[in-house]
């Protein structure tokens, strides 16, 4: 039997928008297990009403039904485990569960393990217990489970034929197409199309999801009118970005709900002068945090969060900024290239300008911006090559003359610059297990990285650097670091 | 494995018998090694604990240990100064402590215990300082974090369902957020509504990938209460009996044992329970398990929230993550619970942009938490530590502090390295210095105290200055007579505490006076100002010169008015028997300029009087007995002497950051430091030692090119070896014949293959993929 035309009439009131779809939902599955189908596939974007009104349709009609959120199950193991136990618990059979755990762990030796011994044991489950009672198993989100689901899509469509169960028949929510390995032409495909932009006004003026927490605005009609405007008003604002998803509509709702009633509430406004909210709030609306959802609020005055996006490494000790450095100019500079950067050889910039003062005719990936390139991968040797030349070079303490610390110097300071300068050419950072420890703690900080699954210890390692150019600026700004000079030129 | 007291394996041999007193409590040297360790404090159970670690802890058999290493240690040391005469130390001693009789072993048992015993006085009150300062110093974070734990309600009113979602903001230091996520921990079961919370920690190792993630929280969720509590609680105390000197010695392992025997026991029978009731066939990492378990036992056992800690967020890969973050969304309808992510000191806003997708976004209701500056933190220890009249007084030498602010600056700001480094400083201090009971203790009638005295580099140095002032008649009393050496011993100790008080309060006046000056990057921190001013390099500084610069431009009546306040505030004139004079003329002549006409002129000319204060003209190792009244960290001579701060070393930093590689590329060029030296080798054979053949690949190796053909690399190997040397070593023993070519190519093949492997283990080389050739894996002079 399936849905009486009163009954469809009132869901059809009750849910807006959704008329087409809910009569192909009553062609195909009815009360009766001859007549209907025994899988279809519910499709559609995200949020657009999918679940909710399958789960209402099944509801109204009055048939026993599972509902498994597939997005929550991490392999389909568990998957296949829920169906079974949610299955044996619908029924109504006393201790469906613990039977449905005997028959699965005596034939199979555990629950679900594979699809056959999910059929196997439904099978067996549903002749032991007699259990002849309409049922229908709506996989939500199939598509979404953390395991790939695809193996186990055509067994569950070939569900009736492959056991004698009959009673049963599947509902499979998606929101992407359909595998390619399986063939689903026979089953019917229900599209749920996305939500114009009217529409959506329309479903989220009905439901009215905010209230102003006071009875007096509760109770007032004004506040119904309110509610109206606040809604168009959201969408007409944010559909370009949120489209017809409408949970990220209902979420931007509630996130500005509060801010943007406080003057109503303080009594500054009257709840009908929604024009004049609206101005005062504009630059509430306008704030980009609303789209990316990523504000979060400093504990204490819960307050939003507002700090700007600082380099977030300033405390890092100063050989990792130097490491840091070293990997971004190995990252950026081209490897044949280092003579000219790294080397204080005069010959090989007179060369270089030499070779490249020749014209070509055609852009090459020298004439780039090496920072508009993605950075390329380096060995670790060549980073603490780099690193020990720039930082001979820059660090400061290694370049401050005694005279800068200390006054009255009495010692013959040209000599001793002469001794450090020989020290310098001999300084290496490299020398101890610290620096080791520290490109270790970058790597866990994820501001370097290395070449996919390889061997941290492994002599094949290559490291990336994965800082971008802003904030390896800040670094160098902060170490008084001329990184620029270092960077490949023309 | 245990987590009590072990050792790193050196081959500084100067302190190795210390895995006898109590090794640094948290050798913090290695971030990831720190890292695991604390691992095992929260899961208590992780079976992948050890895969990243980088060093190991060895408990050795503490029975078996004394009977052995007492005996054999200072044999061995005899053997190799060739004493034969050994029967002194041979003898049991009875002091029943770590350490060794020294001055060659004349010195008493009775010495010997004392000196251990100044020593665990001395650390007890210094770890005092240092836990009470470390324990104090988050509690806002702590308690905001308890705050939102215990008491989360959501702000806005929506009935769209939200995870809480706690963002604590870290340092960029790894061992320091563990650290400070350990402290939460400690606090949150110190607060009373642990007793109705669940409190689940999980760390990255947990996190690779989101089964393994579920399975680890399931089993902290319905593991029994009890034996949570316990193993936190005895974790703690664990974590401070590590710290605390071990009295009973032998006792404590056995109760340690048995204690975790009795742990494990019970969580083993707790498991197979919890697979016969609760899991009822569902496989480990399935999340129902949590939401059934809550079910049943919420009620009973009063639960009314459940937090689960990522210690670090960032080494999670963000897919887990955002999985994570969206099963546990799902499940939070039935059991409250909140997530709190540990972060680097990245921007929150930013990095949830970049991490968290925007459907994980809309699921979490998110809180922002800040910790402290752990670079702060530092100097704050160290001036607790240090920069206060300590009793008995032990001053830092200046080239210590340098070498130890410039790891905490440059490479390595994490706390717990500190602490271990001060507690070496300790430790190696009172293990070598055989007159630092004097710290305490009047001179022993013992003669050899009297001679150790006399051998002392600055007590040489002060009798060469008499003898250049001609002073012979006291240089003579000095040297043959005890008592005037005594006494001398007497007025430095005296002079000492002088000079300490004097520095504290010359560095409080600096400080005091650097805050007039509105430019704050100009600044420098006390704990620097004790290092300036214990090498001499204050009074004729750049920084004081630009100090008096600022104070003619920026003074104004009320600085001068504050600056008496902060003086009578934080300075002592005196303490105990020493009386700093200049510091009362300073504030006496500070009281009267206060009226002056011309303010920073007067201030001036006080300010110079003040430093023109003896002490403060001389560095702290120019003085006299300097040696017992400092502590250095052990020398090491360089040569030639450093000219950059950054190259010095001492003891103390070679043990906790060894210079791997160039002690590896030193040893392998020249073995004579390891093997063939005067020390080992025989005295009475001429013969010419023959060098390892590793060495002698090395020496090859360092000739070669980057890319090396294999065949030209081994001939080259067998041409470097000397054969008639070989053949006297092996020819008495072989039935080969090395003059065969062939017997002889096959040697040497052996020899090859197994040093190029040996080399390829150290990562000097490395295989081309293409085989036939070997490449360099290291650069020359990096």
């Amino acid at each position: 039997m399936v849905l009486s035309e009163n009954q469809t009439n009132a869901l059809k009131t009750s849910i807006l928008c959704r008329d087409t779809e809910i009569d192909l939902l009553n062609a195909f599955v009815s009360e009766n297990a001859e007549v209907s189908a025994p899988a279809i596939v519910v499709h559609g974007y995200k949020s657009n009403g999918k679940t909710f009104i399958v789960n209402r349709f099944l509801e109204t009609l009055g048939v026993k039904k599972t509902v498994i959120k597939c997005d929550e199950c991490i392999t389909r193991k568990i998957l296949l485990q829920r169906c079974l136990r949610g299955i044996a618990s619908d029924t109504g059979i006393p201790n469906a569960i613990q039977s449905i755990n005997d028959t699965g762990r005596l034939k199979q030796g555990s629950l679900g393990e594979s699809l056959y011994s999910f059929l196997t044991t439904l099978d067996s489950f549903f002749k032991e217990n007699n259990y002849k009672d309409r049922h229908v198993l709506v996989l939500d989100r199939f598509d979404q489970c953390i395991e790939s689901t695809d193996e186990i899509y055509g067994g569950f469509i070939r569900l009736q034929e492959q056991t004698k169960i009959r009673n049963l028949s599947i509902i499979f929510i998606t929101s992407s197409d359909d595998p390619k390995e399986i063939i689903t032409t026979s089953v019917p495909h229900i599209y749920f199309r996305s939500y114009e932009e009217h529409e959506v006004i329309q479903i989220l003026q009905m439901n009215r999801l905010c209230s102003f927490g006071d009875p007096e605005f509760d109770d007032n009609p004004a506040s119904e009118e309110f509610w109206m405007r606040y809604a168009k008003m959201i969408v007409d604002l944010y559909f370009v970005y949120t489209g017809s998803d409408m949970n990220l509509l209902i979420n931007i709702c509630f996130k500005l709900w509060d801010r943007f009633v406080e003057k109503v509430i303080d009594r500054t406004y009257d709840l009908t002068e929604f024009v004049r909210v609206y101005r005062h709030n504009s630059s509430l609306l306008e704030d980009e945090n609303i789209i990316n959802n990523s504000r979060v609020k400093t504990v204490g005055d819960f307050e939003v969060d507002k700090s700007a996006g600082s380099a977030g490494v300033d405390d890092l000790p100063v050989h990792s900024k130097y490491v840091l450095i070293a990997s971004y100019l190995a990252s950026f500079n081209s490897q044949k290239d280092d003579m000219h950067n790294f080397s204080k050889i005069k010959a090989v910039k007179y060369k270089k300008r030499a070779t490249t003062s020749a014209k070509r005719s055609h852009l090459t990936k020298g004439d780039i911006d090496s920072r508009l390139l993605s950075p390329n991968y380096f060995d670790l040797e060549r980073l603490l090559a780099i690193l020990s030349v720039i930082y001979r070079t820059n660090a400061t303490s290694l370049n401050t003359m005694d005279t800068e610390e200390i006054l009255n110097f009495h010692d013959d300071p040209a000599i001793r610059e002469e001794k450090k300068e020989i020290e310098r050419t001999k300084f290496t950072l490299s020398r101890n297990t610290d620096l080791y420890s520290q490109i270790a703690t970058l790597f866990s900080l994820g501001l370097i990285s290395k070449s996919a699954s390889s061997d941290i210890l492994g002599a094949r390692v290559r490291w990336r650097c994965n800082v971008s150019w802003t904030k390896i600026q800040s670094i160098a700004k902060d170490l008084q670091f001329p990184i620029i000079d270092y960077l490949q030129k023309e | 494995m245990t987590r009590r007291s072990g050792k790193r394996s050196g081959k500084n041999s100067a302190v190795s018998d210390e895995e006898d007193f109590d090794s640094p409590s948290v050798s913090a040297d290695e971030e990831s090694a720190t890292a695991a360790n604390k691992n095992q404090y929260f899961s208590a159970n992780g079976d992948n604990d050890n895969d990243q670690k980088s060093h190991y802890f060895i408990t050795p058999n503490r029975k078996r240990k004394a009977e052995t290493s007492q005996d054999e240690f200072p044999s061995i040391v005899d053997s190799l100064l060739g004493n034969s005469n050994c029967k002194k130390t041979k003898t049991k001693p009875n002091h029943r402590t770590p350490f060794l009789a020294l001055f060659n072993g004349k010195e008493s048992d009775q010495h010997v215990q004392k000196r251990y015993q100044i020593y665990k006085e001395v650390w007890q009150s210094q770890l005092q300082k240092i836990e009470s300062e470390l324990n104090n110093t988050n509690q806002e974070l702590f308690t905001n974090l308890s705050e939102f734990v215990f008491r989360y309600a959501p702000v806005e009113k929506s009935h769209i369902h939200q995870l809480p979602v706690g963002f604590v903001q870290l340092s960029s230091n790894s061992a320091n957020n563990l650290r400070i996520m350990e402290k939460f921990n400690i606090h949150l079961n110190e607060t009373p509504e642990i007793k109705n919370t669940k409190v689940i920690n999980i760390n990255s190792k947990n996190c690779y990938n989101i089964k393994a993630a579920l399975r680890e929280i399931i089993k902290q969720f319905i593991e029994e209460r009890s034996s949570i509590a316990d193993i936190t609680t005895e974790e703690q105390s664990g974590d401070e009996e590590e710290d605390l000197e071990e009295e009973g010695g032998e006792g404590d392992d056995e109760n340690d044992i048995e204690e975790n025997n009795a742990n494990s026991d019970g969580e083993d029978d707790q498991g197979e329970e919890n697979q016969g009731i609760e899991f009822q066939g569902r496989v480990n990492y399935d999340f129902d398990i949590v939401g059934d378990w809550w079910t049943a036992n919420a009620k009973l056992s009063k639960l009314t929230q459940a937090v689960i800690i990522l210690q670090d967020a960032n080494s999670v890969s963000n897919h887990v993550l955002n999985q994570l973050v969206r099963l546990l969304h799902a499940y939070s309808a039935e059991i409250p619970l909140r997530l709190i992510l540990g972060l680097s000191s990245e921007n929150t806003s930013t990095w949830i942009n970049n991490n968290l997708n925007n459907e994980s976004r809309t699921l979490i209701d998110g809180y922002k938490f800040k910790s402290n500056d752990n670079v702060d933190l530092g100097f704050v220890l160290l001036d607790k530590l240090f920069l206060c009249n300590n009793n008995p007084s032990i001053l830092l030498d200046p080239k210590l502090t340098t070498i130890m602010l410039n790891r905490f600056y440059n490479s390595n700001n994490s706390i717990d390295a500190l602490i271990a480094e001060i507690k070496l400083i300790y430790m190696i201090y009172f293990y070598q210095q055989p007159l630092s009971i004097l710290l305490t203790e009047e001179i022993p009638d013992d003669a050899v105290y009297i001679e150790a005295l006399r051998k002392l580099p600055s007590f040489k140095r002060h009798i060469e200055m008499k003898v250049y002032e001609k002073e012979d008649s006291e240089v003579r009393k000095l040297l043959t007579d005890d008592n005037p050496i005594k006494n001398l011993f007497k007025t430095t100790r005296t002079e000492f505490k002088l000079y300490q008080l004097t520095i504290l309060n010359v560095i409080t006046v600096v400080n005091e006076l650097q805050r007039i000056i509105p430019d704050t990057s100009f600044r420098k921190k006390t704990f620097d100002l004790y290092n300036l001013v214990t090498s001499n390099k204050l009074v004729n500084s750049v920084f004081l010169n630009e100090i008096f610069k600022g104070i003619n431009k920026f003074l104004s009546r009320g600085d001068i008015e504050k600056l008496i306040i902060e003086l009578d505030r934080q300075t002592t004139e005196i303490y105990e028997d020493a009386q700093d004079e200049q510091l009362a003329e300073l504030k006496a002549s500070l009281l009267k300029s206060k009226n002056a006409a011309d303010l920073s002129s007067s201030l001036n000319s006080v300010l110079q009087n003040y430093f023109k204060n003896n002490l403060l003209h001389n560095s702290i190792d120019n003085m006299l007995f300097h040696e017992i009244f400092t502590m250095n960290g052990g020398t090491i001579t360089q040569t030639p002497p450093p000219l950059f701060e950054e190259n010095y070393e001492n003891l103390m930093i070679n043990l906790v950051r060894p210079n791997l590689r160039s002690t590896l590329e030193q040893g392998l060029d020249d073995c004579t430091a390891y093997l063939h030296n005067p020390l080992v080798r025989d005295n009475d054979s001429t013969k010419k030692p023959m060098h390892p053949t590793l060495t002698q690949l090395f020496k090859v190796y360092k000739e070669a090119p980057v890319n090396i053909n294999i065949y030209d690399f081994y001939v080259a190997f067998k041409q470097s070896l000397d054969r008639e040397q070989v053949k006297t070593i092996i020819k008495a023993s072989d039935k080969y014949d090395l003059d065969k070519e062939e017997h002889w190519e096959k040697l040497t093949y052996a020899w090859f293959i197994q040093n190029c492997f040996e080399l390829m283990t150290v990562g000097l080389l490395k295989e081309k993929p293409k085989g036939d050739y070997l490449e360099k894996a290291i650069w020359k002079g990096v």
